[in-house]
């Protein structure tokens, strides 16, 4: 800390009590109670109940729910699987986009062209990414599988799991790239110029400045990204996992968001469904605190 | 060791031409200073010496070998930047050692040359420093530090001292020629700062616009500028200017505002009736009797500095508003002129520069 926190406030205003302020945060305040605590109360409170697939009878059942959670072999798997496919996402497109971002940097000619370019499939929906793919990869129609073909692979997702599990890190990967990218090439542009001369006439090839000086002085933007990462892939893979394989084949590339999905949606089990999300929500809860705690207070120099 | 030979080079971006072939040979352990303002140039020049911008024309050599196509770090060059460029996440000593480590020295051999260098620059104590911890100064002592630790032929410094405050610049102004002169290490160093200028260089390379308007020592430009832009642009206060007419068969001045000045022995033939810029320094004029006043001023600002003290004014029937028109007299420091006052003056023998009136060179 440079400064305390005193140290601005060299003149403390004081207001009268006023409506005002408090009318001016009403209309977050309002939006946050009603699209954000209560149906997190809501999913709480389910996660005690068993309501039958009408909803005509409801039991309290207190913990049950988690405990049939904590007894269920497939949760257990869609959790190492939702790990597994995080890390994996969150690796890939960490790393292709710090490479892009690492030659956008140097780039002179038609950069803001390439940039461009590069940022595009973030505004593309994630149901249209996966859809997208589903159609490159498609057994019968797909031009990959099609090309993959013809050296002999028999590419089919829709039979294969590691294929399918292949296949939604790879949406969700391309995806995520351009957000990654943009963080990565403002950290780049922010690192003074005249450090890469000094470190060029010091005698460090592109390679080496990238990993001893660049790949340094961009961690705390790589932590970020990381944190950030693993959420999206956490959580905001639904639409791609929805849109490539609905969570199949065979359970293969349910994630724990998609299984809330399934189990409460598709399975009824409201209550079982609760109780995962709120699991979910305990998840999230931890990553943010990880954020603040050691992550905002961030590697600077 | 080695030398820097400058020859020909432009630069241009897109069609836009920013240097108009410089050529200058720079001797071994010399110590050259590239001054001008802003924009015109110096550090370009500068960083294609050092291989950060592509030569668009002509040739760079060091040490007798053409570096056009030369990496930076083949060059056998060493460079301090304006704002230290010390890598952050390093402490002084790995900073220091950077570079070494990429030459493959021995363990042994960088610890040694490190050592040498902080003990040179006194930053021994700051070795296991992060940058962000030391002070302006200390920060550029180690970008020196990390220059000499390479042992290179050629130093390179672009306006080193432009962040530090006015008495620590004095200090390591002192210190880097102290230290060139020890190494004996051929330096180029830009600035627009012109004491520094003056006071570092072996040689200084005035530009102006992208051309090398002089090149030679701090001492001659200063006495015999070769253009009305150098004129102007070495010396503080700068130059006072008058444009005037050569009168009297080549005795003369008549100058514009009326007034008259003896040429005196300065050099100029057959140029009765020429138009001329004329150019005196504020140190060459003579406060005098009102009857042999080759100029009367009535002053209209005065500058006391101690040492010496400065007096602005106008002549008659000049604008008496515009201080970039007011003529300066440097007086003695207990001097005390008085603002309304009426100050008779006389240049004095040697005081006089003749300038062409359209291209502005010297006479």
């Amino acid at each position: 800390m440079l400064f305390s926190p005193g140290e601005f406030m060299l003149k403390r205003v004081h207001f009268g009590p006023s409506w005002l302020p408090f009318a001016l945060v009403a209309p977050q305040i309002f939006i946050t109670l009603v699209f954000f605590m209560w149906p997190a109360g809501q999913a709480i409170f389910q996660s005690f109940l068993i309501e039958d697939a009408f909803g005509l009878s409801t039991e309290f059942v207190w913990l049950d729910n988690f405990k049939d959670l904590w007894n269920d072999q497939h949760y257990i798997d869609t959790f190492s699987r939702t790990a597994f496919f995080s890390l994996m996402v969150a690796f890939f497109s960490l790393s292709i986009a710090l490479i892009l971002a690492g030659m956008a940097d140097r780039v002179v000619k038609f950069a803001t062209a390439y940039r461009t370019m590069l940022i595009w499939p973030y505004a593309v929906a994630p149901v249209l990414a996966g859809a997208l793919w589903v159609f490159m990869f498609d057994p019968t129609l797909g031009i990959v599988a099609y090309t993959l073909d013809m050296f002999g692979y028999d590419w089919n997702h829709k039979l294969n799991g590691g294929e399918a599990m292949a296949l939604v890190i790879m949406a969700a990967t391309w995806k995520q790239i351009s957000y990654n990218f943009l963080f990565f090439l403002a950290a780049m542009q922010s690192i003074p110029k005249s450090l890469i001369e000094a470190s060029a006439i010091d005698g460090a090839g592109p390679a080496r400045r990238f990993w001893t000086i660049i790949f340094p002085l961009i961690t705390p933007t790589t932590f970020f990204l990381l944190v950030v990462n693993i959420v999206y892939a956490f959580f905001e893979t639904f639409g791609i996992i929805h849109a490539v394989t609905e969570g199949g084949p065979a359970g293969s590339t349910t994630i724990l968001v998609y299984k809330v999905y399934n189990d409460g949606f598709i399975g009824l089990d409201l209550g079982g469904s609760a109780s995962q999300s709120v699991i979910l929500m305990a998840i999230v809860i931890f990553i943010t605190i990880i954020q603040f705690r050691y992550i905002e207070k961030k590697v600077d120099y | 060791m080695a030398g820097v030979n400058i020859q020909n080079i432009k630069k241009s971006y897109g069609s836009v031409e920013v240097l108009h072939g410089i050529n200058v040979d720079i001797k071994d352990g010399e110590f050259i200073v590239i001054v001008g303002a802003s924009g015109c140039g110096k550090s370009t020049l500068l960083r294609m010496v050092a291989g950060l911008e592509q030569i668009t024309e002509g040739d760079i050599s060091i040490g007798g070998r053409i570096v056009n196509e030369v990496e930076p770090k083949d060059r056998d060059i060493a460079m301090v930047f304006q704002n230290y460029a010390l890598y952050p996440h390093m402490s002084v000593y790995q900073n220091m050692a950077y570079g070494l480590k990429l030459m493959n020295l021995s363990k042994d051999e960088i610890e040694a040359r490190v050592a040498k260098a902080a003990d040179m620059l006194q930053i021994g104590d700051y070795l296991k420093r992060r940058p962000r911890e030391l002070s302006g100064g200390q920060r550029q002592r180690v970008a020196m530090g990390r220059a000499i630790v390479r042992e290179p032929s050629v130093f390179l410094f672009d306006e080193p001292l432009s962040n530090l405050d006015a008495k620590l610049r004095v200090t390591m102004r002192l210190e880097i020629r102290a230290l060139q002169r020890r190494l004996d290490v051929t330096s180029l160093y830009v600035t627009h700062d012109q004491v520094e200028a003056m006071t570092l260089a072996d040689r200084l390379i005035v530009l102006n616009d992208g051309y090398a308007e002089q090149i030679d020592t701090p001492l001659n430009i200063y006495e015999k500028p070769a253009s009305e832009f150098v004129a102007g642009f070495i010396g503080s206060p700068p130059m006072n200017f008058f444009t005037g007419t050569i009168s009297g068969n080549g005795k003369q001045l008549e100058l514009d505002t009326g007034s008259i000045m003896q040429i005196g022995d300065y050099p100029v033939e057959n140029s009765h009736g020429r138009n001329v810029r004329i150019g005196v320094r504020a140190e060459k004029f003579a406060p005098c009797n009102k009857d042999e006043a080759e100029l009367v001023l009535n002053v209209a600002a005065v500058e006391t500095l101690g040492s010496e003290t400065l007096a602005h004014g106008f002549a008659d029937n000049t604008d008496s508003n515009d201080f970039n028109n007011s003529i300066v007299v440097k007086l003695a420091g207990d001097a005390r002129p008085v603002v309304g006052e009426v100050l008779p003056v006389r240049v004095m023998p040697d005081g006089l520069h003749l300038f062409d009136m359209e291209n502005g060179k010297r006479i």
